[in-house]
């Protein structure tokens, strides 16, 4: 094949097909169809059951996708021209019975012939989340759920700023934030939706800022405020998911009663120093914050940051932890950490998995505790004190 | 010779020791010696009456204690005690005091929710 050649030298020497033939022939069984176009175009509209393969790998993948050099295989690009040189390709590696469209996808259109593309999202969003739908596990359908989801984020500062950028990166459609903080100097060591020009600046607009900026698709909700039992029920039953990045433990404990109220799903998870824990909770498929932790410890055993100091990089690690949960429960994919307490060790790079059971006897999620009646949903005890001790 | 995963919390109190190997035979006198070597962590993982504290929770390998036998589990040579403090974190050094009375602060500002759909071109 000479390099020179004209492209219609080539067609003479293939077999060429109209739309309308090409449809006729897809309708029988035992046709190959090979889309010989670039992913973006595939992604963009294709016709059904075709396979894609890319013109500079025809010759390396035709045998994987057609191993049968008998077998009726029909071709189209674009426009009709990289197929006619994929099935002058075929024609010289021995297969008998290519055809090429004549026109391309361009024209099967024209004709009225159907071709598939992804609902939902515009050409911008396609391309957009190109790598999530090239992963056979997502695909299409998991980044729609992905755009369609709600998810809260408790706490705008160490977990949840690493958290927030990449679920809004990933296009997760609502991002609630619950934060009534305002963004100080010695957040930047970790807290990396933050910078220094937003010092001062209320946690949850600095964090919106950052995440519209990177994703127009995200709506950010700023939750500007403290949880507690007064807004909690308020606040949560607009949402999917909750990551629950707050930095004490009445607020943990008064989220988890809550979500398990609601049943909504809780990633949860906490640093200090070079360690950290992370879990996933479902509300009667797994066990809760309190099946693991029925009581809190007191204040000498459980320091803050603050006191006692965090590697920055924990932040990230934790979060990010988080935010593949989150991905997994939204798109249904993987194995979420639901009865599962991974905890990291950052100075010896160790992951240790713990297995977390439902408590038969938990006052909230066991066997005998309370159902709780709508005109109670949201009354609390009184989690300080219960913290207190 | 079970080896006991001290978590970083009360490492202070073992000199520093991430890891300690003790006699063993069950996960309560790994525990038990463990707070004889160092007596300072005794407060921390027993009550007074010599229960594990509620709030300490220790496993055996990957199973929570609670489920197995409690204090009388077997801990043999190869085996992992881990103890496990919950973590809540935070920037602020707050104790219990401070904590209840930030919550009892009335008219904390709330953000109104953000109406604007952001859709894609």
């Amino acid at each position: 094949m000479a390099s020179t050649e004209t492209i219609e030298q080539v067609k003479e020497r293939i077999e060429e097909l109209d739309p309308a033939e090409a449809g006729e022939e897809l309708s029988k069984e035992g046709v190959a169809l090979v889309d010989t176009r670039e992913p973006n175009e595939y992604m963009e509209s294709h016709i059904d059951g075709a396979e894609l393969v890319r013109p500079v790998d025809v010759a390396e993948r035709i045998e994987e996708v057609v191993p049968d050099h008998s077998q009726r295989v029909i071709l189209y690009c674009a426009s009709g021209n990289r197929s006619a040189r994929a099935a002058d390709q075929l024609r010289e590696l021995g297969y008998e019975n290519a055809a090429s469209v004549r026109g391309g996808i361009n024209a099967w259109e024209a004709a009225g012939l159907p071709v598939i593309t992804p609902e939902g999202m515009s050409p911008e969003q396609r391309m957009r989340y190109s790598r999530h739908t090239l992963l056979p596990e997502v695909g299409v359908e998991g980044q729609l759920k992905m755009l369609n989801a709600k998810v809260l984020l408790v706490g705008a500062g160490g977990l949840g700023a690493p958290a927030a950028l990449y679920l809004g990166a990933a296009g997760i459609g609502t991002l609630g934030l619950v934060d009534d903080d305002e963004v100080d100097e010695s957040n930047l060591q970790r807290q990396v939706i933050h910078n220094t020009e937003r010092v001062g600046q209320p946690k949850t607009e600095s964090a919106r800022k950052a995440i519209e900026a990177l994703n127009p698709d995200v709506e950010v909700v700023e939750h500007r405020t403290r949880l507690d039992a007064t807004n909690i029920i308020d606040i949560i039953s607009d949402y999917d998911v909750i990551v629950d990045g707050a930095d004490n433990f009445p607020t943990r404990y008064l989220l988890n009663d809550a979500s398990v109220r609601l049943r909504k799903p809780v990633v949860s998870a906490s640093i200090l120093a070079f360690d950290g824990q992370v879990s996933t909770f479902v509300p009667f498929e797994g066990p809760c914050y309190r099946c693991l932790y029925p009581t809190p410890p007191p204040a000498e055993l459980a320091p803050s940051c603050g006191a006692a100091g965090v590697l920055g990089v924990m932040a990230g690690v934790m979060g990010l932890l988080q935010a593949n949960e989150v991905i997994k429960l939204v798109a249904g994919i993987g194995e979420p950490l639901i009865g599962r307490l991974l905890l990291y060790d950052s100075l010896g790079t160790r992951f240790t998995e713990l297995k977390v059971r439902r408590d038969p006897d938990c006052p909230i999620c066991g066997e005998n505790a309370p159902e709780i009646p709508e005109s109670e949903m949201g009354k609390f005890p009184d989690y300080e004190l219960f913290c207190a001790g | 010779m079970p080896t006991i995963k001290v978590p970083p919390v009360l490492r202070p109190k073992t000199d520093g020791e991430a890891e300690v190997s003790v006699e063993g035979g069950t996960v309560g006198d790994a525990l038990r010696e463990l707070a004889e070597r160092y007596p300072s962590t005794n407060d921390q993982l027993f009550s007074p009456e010599g229960e594990l504290n509620r709030y300490v929770n220790v496993y055996l390998n990957d199973e929570d204690v609670r489920v197995l036998d409690g204090l009388h589990t077997s801990a043999g040579e190869s085996d992992t005690v881990v103890i496990l403090p919950a973590m809540a974190g935070g920037s602020a050094a707050r104790c219990w005091m401070q904590a209840r009375w930030l919550s009892c602060r009335s008219g904390w500002r709330r953000s109104s929710r953000r109406a604007s759909v952001r859709t894609p071109e």
